[in-house]
C-alpha cells in the first residue's frame, strides 16, 4: 500500500468513526424533539399565565402610574352563563324599549358591537316609522309613543341610547311634518337631560340660534 | 472517485463534530414548527387582501362577501363630512373598503380555538364559543404579546405560518351573532350592523403614534402601553349606560369614533340605504357617540377636533 493510499484509508476510518458518533447524537436526540416541540408550544415556562388579551379588564392595570381613566385590552371575550342569558333576550318594541340593564348585560359580553337589543329596537322602529311617514293616523300614534319612549315616562329604566333613538326619530317626523309636531318636539327637548339630547344628535334651539 | 466523494462527506461530518456540531445540534433541537392543518383559506375578493379562513361556514362567508359588496356600493353626498373624508379617503364605498382591506387580513370563524392558531398558548376560556359576540380583533393583542415577550409568534392559517410582526395583520374572529341575530328564527344581523362592527374592529389594527421605550418597558412588565392610541384600546366608561364597563374610547378617534363616523354617514347621507338600514345606522351612531368622552364628542360634533390620524407604526423586535 502506498503512503498516499494509507493516508486516505486512515481518513476514511477516522471520518467513519466520528461520523457514526455524530449520527448517534442526532438519532438519540430525535425522539425528544417531537416532545420538546409540543412542550414549547403548549407549556413554555416563558409564556406568562395571563396574556394581555385574556381575562380583561381585571388582568391588566397600570399599577405604577395612576391613570385618569383605566384602560384595558379590548380583545378579551367574556363568555359563558352571562352570554347564554343574553341569547334569550326580551323582545323589545316601541312600547317596551330596551332597558339600560339589558344593554349593560350585552356589553359585558361583547363590548365591540352595538347591543343586539338596541339593533332589534331599531328594526322595530323602522317598521313604525315607515307607517308614520305613510299614514297620518299612524303618525299620531307613533309620535305619542316616541315621546313616551324618549321621556321614559313610566320610569322603567330605558337605556339612554334607546331614548335618544326615539328622540332622533321624533325629530325626523317633526322635520317632515313641522306644523303637527314642532311644539311638542320643542317642549320635549326642553325637559330632557342634555346628555341624552346630545347623543341623539338632534338640532336644538341653541343650535338654531347659533346658525 | 466514489471513494473520494465518500471520504469528503465523512470528512465534513467529522469536521462538524469537532468544530460546529453543537450549533447544528441546537438548531436541530429547535426546528421550525410545521404549521398545523388549518384548511384552505379563500380570498374574500380578487381585489382584496382579506382572507376568509377555512373555519368560516359557507353562510358566514356569504355574509362577509355581501358586506364587502355593500360597502363598495355605498355612495355618500359629496363633501358631507371632512372627518369621514380624512378617515376613509374618498369617503365613499371604495374608500371605506380600502380602509377595511388595510386593517383586516384574516377572518376566523366563531368556533375556532385561538390556542390552536398561534405558536403560543393563550389559555383562553374553553367555553368562549358560547359568547354572543359579533367580532373581535385578536391580531393587535397577539402583536402586543410579541412585543411584551420579545419573541416571535406565528399565526396559522391556510396551512401555513404567518409571523405576527405588524399590528395591521388584522386577525378578526367572528362571533356567532355575526351570522345569527335571532336564535329562534336564525335571522341574521343586517348588513349595516355587521359592517359597522368590521369598521370598529379594523381601527383596533392601528398602532397610531407607535410605541416609545417606556411603552416597551410597560409591555414587558405586563402592563399596557402609555400610548393608548396604539391599538385604540377600550377604556372604562365614566358615564352613560355603560358606566364602569370597558366599552368606551379613551382617546380621540378611537374604534368607537370611527364606528360613529361610518354610521353617521349611513344614517344621514346614504342614498342607497333603505329605512331599516338607516334606522340601524342611527342606532349604531347613537350607541357609538355615547361611548366617546363627552368633551371629545362635542368637539367632533362641532368640527373643532383635528381630523383623525390614520397612520400606524410597527416597531420591530
Amino acid at each position: 500500500m502506498s503512503q498516499r493510499g494509507g493516508r486516505t484509508l486512515a481518513l476514511i476510518i477516522g471520518s467513519a468513526v466520528l461520523g457514526s458518533i455524530a449520527t448517534m447524537i442526532f438519532v438519540d436526540s430525535a425522539p425528544e424533539q417531537g416532545q420538546q416541540r409540543q412542550l414549547s408550544r403548549k407549556s413554555d415556562p416563558r409564556v406568562p399565565p395571563k396574556p394581555l388579551w385574556e381575562n380583561v379588564p381585571e388582568g391588566i392595570q397600570n399599577r405604577d402610574k395612576p391613570a385618569p381613566q383605566k384602560e384595558v385590552s379590548r380583545t378579551g371575550t367574556r363568555s359563558s352563563q352571562q352570554a347564554v342569558k343574553t341569547a334569550k333576550r326580551v323582545r323589545v318594541n316601541l312600547e317596551n324599549p330596551p332597558k339600560a340593564s339589558q344593554l349593560r348585560d350585552e356589553v359585558q359580553v361583547d363590548a365591540h358591537g352595538t347591543p343586539l337589543a338596541l339593533l332589534e329596537f331599531a328594526e322595530e322602529l323602522a317598521q313604525s316609522m315607515a307607517g308614520a311617514f305613510a299614514n297620518p293616523d299612524d303618525r299620531y300614534e307613533v309620535s305619542r309613543q316616541l315621546i313616551a319612549c324618549a321621556r321614559d315616562t313610566d320610569s322603567v329604566g330605558s337605556a339612554q341610547a334607546a331614548r335618544a333613538l326615539c328622540l332622533a326619530n321624533l325629530e325626523r317626523l317633526k322635520n317632515k311634518y313641522p306644523d303637527e309636531l314642532s311644539a311638542s318636539y320643542l317642549s320635549l327637548i326642553a325637559e330632557l337631560p342634555d346628555d341624552l339630547v346630545f347623543v341623539a344628535g338632534v338640532r336644538t334651539t341653541t343650535d338654531t340660534e347659533k346658525k | 472517485m466514489k471513494t473520494i466523494m465518500k471520504s469528503s462527506i465523512l470528512f465534513l461530518v467529522s469536521a462538524c463534530v469537532t468544530m460546529g456540531c453543537k450549533k447544528i445540534s441546537d438548531n436541530f433541537k429547535q426546528p421550525q414548527l410545521p404549521p398545523p392543518d388549518t384548511g384552505t383559506a379563500e380570498q374574500a375578493d380578487p381585489q382584496l387582501q382579506i382572507s376568509l379562513d377555512a373555519s368560516l361556514t359557507q353562510k358566514e362567508r356569504d355574509y362577509l362577501k355581501e358586506d364587502l359588496k355593500f360597502t363598495q356600493s355605498l355612495k355618500f353626498k359629496p363633501g358631507s363630512s371632512a372627518y369621514a373624508d380624512a378617515a376613509f379617503g374618498q369617503n365613499s364605498g371604495n374608500g371605506i373598503l380600502a380602509y377595511l382591506d388595510e386593517r383586516i387580513g384574516h377572518i376566523l370563524g366563531p368556533e375556532t380555538s385561538i390556542d390552536s392558531r398561534f405558536s403560543y398558548t393563550a389559555n383562553t376560556a374553553s367555553d368562549e364559543s358560547k359568547a354572543v359576540t359579533i367580532a373581535t380583533n385578536i391580531g393587535m393583542a397577539v402583536w402586543l404579546e410579541t412585543i411584551a415577550q420579545r419573541r416571535n409568534i406565528s399565526f396559522f392559517t391556510n396551512n401555513s405560518a404567518i409571523a405576527v410582526n405588524d399590528p395591521r395583520i388584522g386577525i378578526i374572529k367572528l362571533g356567532r351573532a355575526y351570522s345569527v341575530f335571532d336564535e329562534a328564527s336564525g335571522r341574521p344581523l343586517n348588513t349595516v350592523a355587521r359592517t359597522s362592527v368590521l369598521v370598529h374592529e379594523a381601527r383596533h389594527s392601528d398602532c397610531t403614534g407607535g410605541l416609545s421605550n417606556a411603552d416597551f418597558l410597560n409591555l414587558a412588565a405586563g402592563e399596557l402601553p402609555e400610548n393608548r392610541s396604539c391599538g385604540h384600546l377600550h377604556t372604562i366608561c365614566t358615564s352613560g349606560d355603560y358606566k364602569g364597563l370597558a366599552a368606551c374610547d379613551g382617546r380621540e378617534w378611537g374604534a368607537y369614533a370611527l364606528g360613529w363616523l361610518f354610521a353617521q354617514q349611513l344614517s344621514q347621507n346614504c342614498d342607497s340605504c333603505n329605512e331599516a338600514m338607516k334606522q340601524t345606522a342611527l342606532a349604531v351612531s347613537i350607541d357609538s357617540l355615547s361611548r366617546i368622552p363627552q368633551e371629545l364628542a362635542r368637539q367632533m360634533r362641532n368640527g373643532t377636533l383635528p381630523p383623525p390620524d390614520m397612520s400606524s407604526t410597527a416597531p420591530k423586535l
